[in-house]
């Protein structure tokens, strides 16, 4: 039992996946070349210099300040439509209809569109994350307020809470389970696109600097960008949205 | 005289007829019983008193006054459901301080107001608890402080033990009992349950079938066995119906 536990504890089985892995992948660089496909020594190398020479902090934290910026205007802009939607049955009717819209919109299209409007600035990639993120986090918020049970509301007006104190008390936390799996998809897709956006005309971050060494043929420094994106995505994931769920978890039925 | 009185009270959905010209009024402190067979209206009748919808016609007073005309936050009625409906999301104690905050701005003063009804019904050492950790009996009780603790005139409550099991619903009817002598609070209970009815009222109202009319007032309660009889007798004709 204890055996087991321990298996499952440190993924053991995934761990022996990687190493054969990079066994495999250590063997194919050999026959087809570091440019095609660096060893994975040279990538480990390549990790450990740009920590010590700090060039890592540069391009992630600016990757996650358009991105974080980005997505926090969209949370509010979200809040505030889900307001809007519970307030007038009109409203929502519009809203619904315009998330439709937003969520076909190709990402490409608003990047695009950002470099138009924006240009060369941060400002292109925190749009780009926001117009993507935003129908992903209206959704899940929109399908929750079709959810929430009218029985609490009852309880609301029976004892004359306010608009606001409904809003916080009720219809918030009734949508914060829904809101929650929003947000933890919607992150994960902001980051991948605002990488992309970084690709195109901004000289920081890490959608930059994996085209720029894509450009210069250091191949090694592009499989040291993408490992650094995953590390910082499953890392977001464990910190904030694990943390967050497992509240959710501790008042749910 | 009566704290509350309810006059020639019609309601209708739509053309459907749910009550039909109810007369009723209760004396402060009094525990009144609304008893009737599923579906005859009663829960309307307590959404009527609590405010929560208006009557077709005819009117309901609180302490002589009209409901209509009364602001709606000085409508101070506690109101306990047939489900707990507390909210998932927040423990005990906060339940409870959500509902009363607006009542009572003071925050030490709500805290000795939440301690005194959590007390009562003996779940102060659960304040911290979410109430999925609660059984169905002490969701209940916390429901039941919670109505108390915003310290209304009136208590209604719509067949509050319905979802219960006996062992819980005979110990939440002792310690309904108990709460109302200390707070001397005046209660309608609306139940169809006649273990309810005789057990905790003073007063006994028989409701018919829908559209809802007053069949017959008991007055005096203590003399069950004729009470049970009858209202035994009552619930086989609806059920034949």
């Amino acid at each position: 039992m204890k055996q087991k536990n321990l298996i499952e504890k440190f993924h053991i089985p995934t761990f022996i996946v990687v190493v054969i892995l990079i066994i495999l992948w250590w063997l194919a660089s050999l026959k087809f070349g570091r440019y095609l496909l660096p060893t994975p020594s040279s990538v480990l190398s390549g990790l450990v210099n740009i920590v010590i020479s700090g060039v890592i902090w540069k391009h992630v934290l600016s990757t996650l300040f358009r991105v974080i910026l980005g997505f926090i205007f969209a949370i509010i802009a979200s809040l505030i439509f889900i307001l809007l939607a519970h307030k007038w049955k009109n409203a929502k009717i519009v809203i619904k209809d315009f998330n439709s819209i937003l969520n076909s919109f190709s990402v490409f299209v608003w990047i695009v569109l950002a470099l138009i409007w924006f240009g060369i600035t941060d400002s292109a990639a925190i749009f780009t994350t926001l117009m993507i993120t935003l129908p992903i986090l209206l959704s899940n918020l929109l399908e929750g307020l079709e959810h929430i049970d009218k029985r609490f509301l009852e309880v609301g007006s029976v004892y004359k809470l306010s608009k606001l104190d409904e809003f916080r008390n009720i219809i918030l936390p009734s949508l914060f389970p829904s809101f929650i799996g929003g947000m933890r998809a919607g992150f994960g897709l902001g980051l991948k696109i605002s990488v992309v956006a970084e690709m195109f005309g901004v000289t920081t971050g890490i959608g930059y600097i994996l085209n720029y060494s894509r450009e210069i043929l250091a191949t090694d420094m592009v499989f040291v960008w993408a490992i650094i994106l995953i590390l910082i995505m499953i890392l977001i994931d464990k910190l904030i949205f694990e943390t967050l769920t497992k509240k959710v978890k501790k008042w749910q039925y | 005289m009566a704290i509350l009185e309810v006059k020639n009270l019609k309601k209708e959905f739509e053309n459907l007829k749910i009550i039909d010209n109810i007369n009723f009024s209760i004396e402060s402190g009094e525990f009144l019983i609304l008893f009737g067979p599923n579906g005859c209206g009663k829960t309307t009748l307590l959404k009527l008193i609590a405010g929560l919808i208006e009557p077709t016609s005819g009117d309901i007073l609180l302490h002589g006054e009209s409901l209509k005309k009364k602001l709606n936050h000085l409508h101070k009625i506690g109101f306990v459901f047939q489900e707990d409906r507390l909210f998932p999301w927040k423990t005990v104690y906060e339940n409870l301080n959500i509902i009363i905050e607006h009542f009572f701005s003071d925050e030490r003063e709500r805290e000795v107001i939440i301690k005194k009804y959590l007390n009562l019904v003996g779940l102060w050492n659960f304040r911290d608890y979410y109430p999925n950790k609660l059984s169905g009996g002490m969701k209940q009780k916390v429901a039941l402080a919670r109505a108390f603790a915003i310290e209304p005139e009136i208590i209604l409550l719509d067949e509050p033990f319905g979802a219960l099991d006996i062992y819980s619903r005979e110990k939440l009817q002792d310690e309904t009992i108990k709460i109302w002598r200390e707070t001397n609070k005046t209660m309608i209970f609306v139940t169809h349950n006649i273990d309810d009815a005789l057990k905790m009222g003073q007063k006994i109202l028989l409701l018919s079938k829908r559209p809802s009319k007053i069949l017959k007032i008991f007055h005096d309660v203590s003399k069950k066995e004729n009470i049970k009889k009858e209202l035994k007798n009552i619930m086989k004709d609806y059920e034949n119906l």
